[in-house]
């Protein structure tokens, strides 16, 4: 095109345009060639220099264009036209519709090979999608297994202290009682064999053998609590959750009071 | 850890376990000291002034009685109480010698109190509520009263029985406690002998000295009353009370028209009455004045050399010492035991029929081995008489006498201080009383008199 313009803009006479275009024709410099003959037939629509516009595109490689600029030759006047080049147009015309064709199934072919291709790579990819979901959901139930054992592990674990935990208090606070009411017992004892009127000593048998009794049924209730504490007790590690015995006073009396953190 | 909680287990088994048995501290008084009594496998220290007096002590199931014994602070002689306390153990003795009662013996536990109510009361009380007695013996009206009239007697319906309470009150107390006893009759009784005894109304106006007490003051007005009944003019009276001031006492008498001069008091105070009026000569014999005693005074102690020649002559009332079998056996069997004469004392004899009645009640009460308590005593008295059978109160008559009771069979019975027919709505029976009189020196006991 710029060859074009320079010779247009230079006022080269197509014969001029025509000889520089078959000079650079055997340069193999195809398409300048075509250029150059094309700016040479806008200057006179010689059909020669569309035949030769052809045969350089052709050899360009530029099929389409070169079988338009053939069947623009052919279908000039034959008075303008070359029998010879007409024949030589159409069998370039045969050839080039025959190359365009298997160009176009060769395209065809790549673009279905392509599409293939890239269907299959969206397969692959939808499927290493669903593998790594069903990997992920997999992992997440196993985790989510693996919690909730854990959790009851360690449920298991904490309900076992607390458990032993309140058998302990019970243990204290039956041990606790035993050895007061035991101590009482002890003291009224005394306090019978001191007495010095009926009254006395009956009520002071009566409560010698109450405190006697709360503290032996005390003393059952401290050391059964206190074994079952000790069986009940979790061994090994410490659980994640950690409990605690809180003593706190409450309206009316103090009590023990067990809680947990988890 | 655990160590130390077994530690624990242990000690406060020890505590516990231990003591909760070995509650039984004797079976029979004597493992309970000298001074202790052995109450439902309890020993229990004697109160002081308190002691075993009489029984089988040895046995674990003997059958309690108590008596409160006066202690000597009223002047009187000590031996006067001792006598009428022996004469209650004589009768515990020969009980216990006869088998007991369904062969358990009695066990006599004796008190000593004063003359004031707190003491009385407490002793009683004491008797009741830790030794459980059934029944009380009592001497005195005052004591009689304050041992009766008590809200734990009351509540536990303990028998009282008292030789010589002669009281009027007692007669109401009984009425309206029941089961209060006396082997003597009221001294409404002694009063209308002691007037018959002072004569007619012209044997000269009348006087009373009297102690300002239960005995005292009821005595005084039932005499009176009899006085004024049999057309005697109103007496003088003159009460006094501890401490006694005897010269004042008797300058409140009218001496020169006074010739009957009665005193209703205890050998103490007859005593120094009777020694200051050695100093009034209107209130001496050879004057035309005579004194007039009650039974409290029926006592050797009154005549003192000061005494003795005020008094001679003076006469007494007191309820009779009766002279029948039953009586003299009661004589043989003291003097063989204790070597003196119980009649020269008053109420000796009262004494021993005191207890034998109270035995004879228990075992009323212990038909079909059932436990003997005071209430189920008082019906005993209801039925010792229009029996068929008459039983004397002696150690020899006690099987048969405690075996007819056991069955429920009325008798009737004879004591020492005479036949002895309750009536039960007074709480005490009927009876004799002797007169007696100061003649050279000595108390001579006289006729009997039979209450109209």
């Amino acid at each position: 095109m710029l060859l074009l313009t320079s010779f247009a803009s230079l006022g080269a006479s197509p014969k001029a345009m025509a000889k520089e275009a078959d000079r650079l024709y055997k340069d193999g410099r195809y398409r300048e060639a075509a250029d150059t003959l094309r700016a040479a037939y806008q200057a006179e629509p010689n059909p020669l220099f569309l035949y030769n516009i052809a045969r350089a595109l052709d050899q360009a490689g530029e099929v389409s264009p070169a079988l338009d600029a053939y069947r623009q030759y052919v279908s000039q006047s034959s008075e303008d036209t070359q029998p010879e080049l007409v024949k030589k147009a159409n069998l370039a015309m045969d050839r080039l519709r025959t190359m365009a064709a298997k160009a176009e199934a060769d395209r065809q072919v790549q673009d279905q090979e392509k599409k293939r291709l890239e269907d299959e790579r969206k397969k692959a990819d939808a499927q290493a999608a669903d593998e790594r979901r069903a990997a992920l959901e997999q992992r997440q139930a196993y985790e989510a297994k693996e919690k909730a054992a854990r959790e009851s592990q360690a449920a298991k674990v904490n309900s076992q202290l607390i458990g032993s935990l309140v058998l302990g208090g019970v243990a204290v606070v039956g041990l606790g009682t035993a050895l007061g009411f035991g101590l009482a017992a002890n003291g009224t004892k005394g306090a019978f064999q001191r007495a010095t009127t009926l009254a006395d000593k009956q009520g002071l048998e009566a409560a010698t053998k109450t405190q006697a009794l709360v503290a032996d049924l005390s003393l059952l209730v401290g050391i059964g609590a206190g074994v079952a504490a000790a069986i009940l007790f979790p061994k090994g590690p410490a659980p994640s959750g950690q409990v605690k015995v809180v003593l706190t006073p409450i309206g009316g009396g103090g009590l023990a009071a067990i809680g947990g953190t988890f | 850890m655990r160590a130390s909680l077994f530690v624990f287990a242990l000690f406060a088994l020890g505590c516990s376990f231990t003591t909760a048995g070995n509650f039984t501290e004797c079976s029979a008084d004597p493992e309970c000291g000298p001074a202790g009594a052995c109450v439902r496998h309890y020993c229990l220290p004697l109160p002081e002034n308190c002691s075993r007096l009489e029984g089988a002590f040895d046995a674990g199931d003997r059958i309690p009685l108590g008596v409160l014994v006066p202690l000597p602070t009223d002047g009187g002689s000590n031996e006067r109480d001792v006598i009428r306390l022996d004469a209650m153990r004589l009768a515990v003795s020969e009980a216990n010698g006869a088998g007991g009662l369904n062969h358990r013996a009695y066990g006599l536990f004796a008190c000593g109190v004063l003359d004031e109510k707190t003491s009385v009361v407490s002793a009683t009380e004491w008797l009741i509520e830790n030794l459980e007695v059934p029944a009380i013996l009592t001497f005195g009206s005052s004591r009689t009263l304050w041992a009766a009239d008590n809200e734990v007697r009351r509540d536990a319906g303990t028998f009282i029985m008292s030789p010589n309470a002669t009281a009027a009150l007692l007669v109401s107390l009984h009425g309206n406690e029941g089961n209060v006893w006396r082997v003597a009759p009221p001294d409404t009784q002694q009063a209308q002998v002691m007037r018959t005894l002072i004569g007619s109304a012209d044997a000269g106006r009348v006087s009373i000295l009297y102690e300002e007490t239960d005995y005292g003051t009821g005595f005084k007005e039932a005499l009176s009353a009899e006085l004024l009944q049999a057309g005697f003019g109103a007496p003088k009276m003159v009460g006094y009370h501890a401490p006694l001031d005897p010269a004042a006492t008797i300058a409140q008498l009218d001496g020169g028209s006074t010739k009957n001069t009665v005193v209703i008091g205890f050998p103490a105070d007859v005593v120094a009455l009777a020694s200051a009026a050695a100093t009034v000569p209107a209130l001496l014999a050879s004057a035309g004045h005579r004194w007039v005693l009650s039974d409290a005074a029926k006592d050797p102690a009154i005549l003192t050399p000061v005494t003795k020649p005020v008094l001679e002559g003076a006469v007494g009332t007191a309820p009779a010492q009766a002279r029948g079998v039953a009586f003299v056996n009661f004589l043989q069997s003291f003097q063989s035991r204790y070597g003196s004469d119980p009649s020269i004392y008053s109420f000796t004899a009262h004494s021993s029929d005191a207890m034998w009645l109270t035995l004879a009640a228990t075992a009323w009460a212990n038909q079909g081995g059932a436990a003997i308590t005071g209430p189920s005593m008082a019906p005993a008295m209801a039925n010792l008489a229009s029996g068929k059978t008459v039983e004397r109160l002696l150690g020899s008559s006690w099987v048969d006498l405690s075996l007819n009771l056991l069955n429920h069979t009325p008798v009737d019975v004879e004591g020492s201080s005479g036949p002895l027919v309750f009536d039960v709505s007074a709480g005490a029976p009927a009876s004799q009383y002797e007169v007696w009189q100061v003649k050279s020196g000595v108390i001579v006991s006289g006729v009997d008199y039979l209450p109209h």
